[in-house]
């Protein structure tokens, strides 16, 4: 069976995605470079980094079902490989539930993170409901004044 | 996958009043609380955080083979876990599919990142996002 990639070229200042658009696609950077960029408090952007090619991104969005958490702009003339949601989600539904709550754990931990200048609390209360664990109790959502540092 | 899971995970009672670790031990578990609550106290005694059900705490554990926690956890209601363990889950992503274990890989190198920023007094993180800023200009 032969899989076809979805490929999409962008100019240099094209933007791939706006933070705070639904995402439903992750991208695989085939060649070019592509600029992260995030609204800092104050309204001014700053830079997150670069992908490289080789380089996937937009995939946080696709894992928690979040809305995109920076903005995405071709540094370069790039090329990228686009990876539908549906193959990213059948590729999840195979992989150990522990890995995959992790994976949340992880994006979870990073999109507070980044959120934020002043270090907030993470809830992580739906991870292990995203990454459908079995017999592990949905938290009650409790709030706690804990700073984000990690234990 | 059951099997393959319980060779990652497996399951550990705590009575209420149990360390589970201390500030200064080497990280070597992540954990799920499945019931009861943890309270993860920091240097100056209080209590950084407390764990409720469905959470993870230790996840440091995770990202780093050298770190040291940063928190005691102390059990203050009877309590049972989900223990997981870095190298058996290291060992399984090897088996998984190359774009989930690349993903895997990328979020862990960001956490790294993440977390020795954290390290930084909030000033300095301040003034670093203001640098950020006035770079991309």
């Amino acid at each position: 069976m032969t899989k076809v990639l979805n490929r999409r070229s962008f100019f240099p200042g094209d933007i791939i995605f706006h933070e705070g658009d639904n995402g439903s696609q992750a991208f695989v950077v085939q060649s070019g470079r592509i600029r992260i960029v995030k609204a800092l408090a104050g309204g001014e952007k700053g830079t997150l980094g670069f992908v490289e090619p080789g380089g996937v991104f937009g995939e946080m969005a696709l894992l928690d079902n979040s809305p995109r958490m920076a903005t995405a702009v071709a540094e370069e003339a790039s090329v990228l490989i686009v990876i539908p949601e549906s193959v990213v989600k059948a590729k999840l539904k195979k992989t150990n539930p522990v890995i995959r709550m992790m994976l949340v754990v992880m994006i979870r931990m990073l999109r507070n993170i980044s959120e934020k200048v002043d270090l907030e609390v993470i809830d992580l209360e739906a991870v292990a409901q995203a990454a459908k664990f079995p017999d592990v109790p949905q938290s009650a959502g409790e709030e706690d004044d804990g700073d984000v540092t990690a234990h | 996958m059951v099997e393959e899971t319980s060779r990652i995970t497996s399951e550990e009672t705590f009575e209420n009043g149990v360390v589970i670790y201390r500030r200064g031990d080497k990280a070597e578990h992540t954990y799920l609380l499945k019931e009861g609550k943890v309270d993860l106290i920091g240097e100056d005694g209080t209590v950084s955080r407390t764990v409720a059900a469905g959470q993870v705490f230790g996840e440091t554990a995770l990202v780093s083979m050298d770190a040291m926690r940063i928190h005691t956890a102390r059990v203050t209601k009877d309590s049972k876990c989900l223990k997981i363990a870095r190298q058996p889950l290291e060992a399984q992503l090897q088996n998984e599919d190359p774009f989930i274990a690349a993903l895997f890989r990328i979020l862990q190198g960001n956490m790294c990142n993440v977390m020795q920023m954290k390290k930084m007094p909030k000033e300095k993180m301040n003034a670093l996002a203001k640098d950020l800023a006035e770079t991309a200009e």
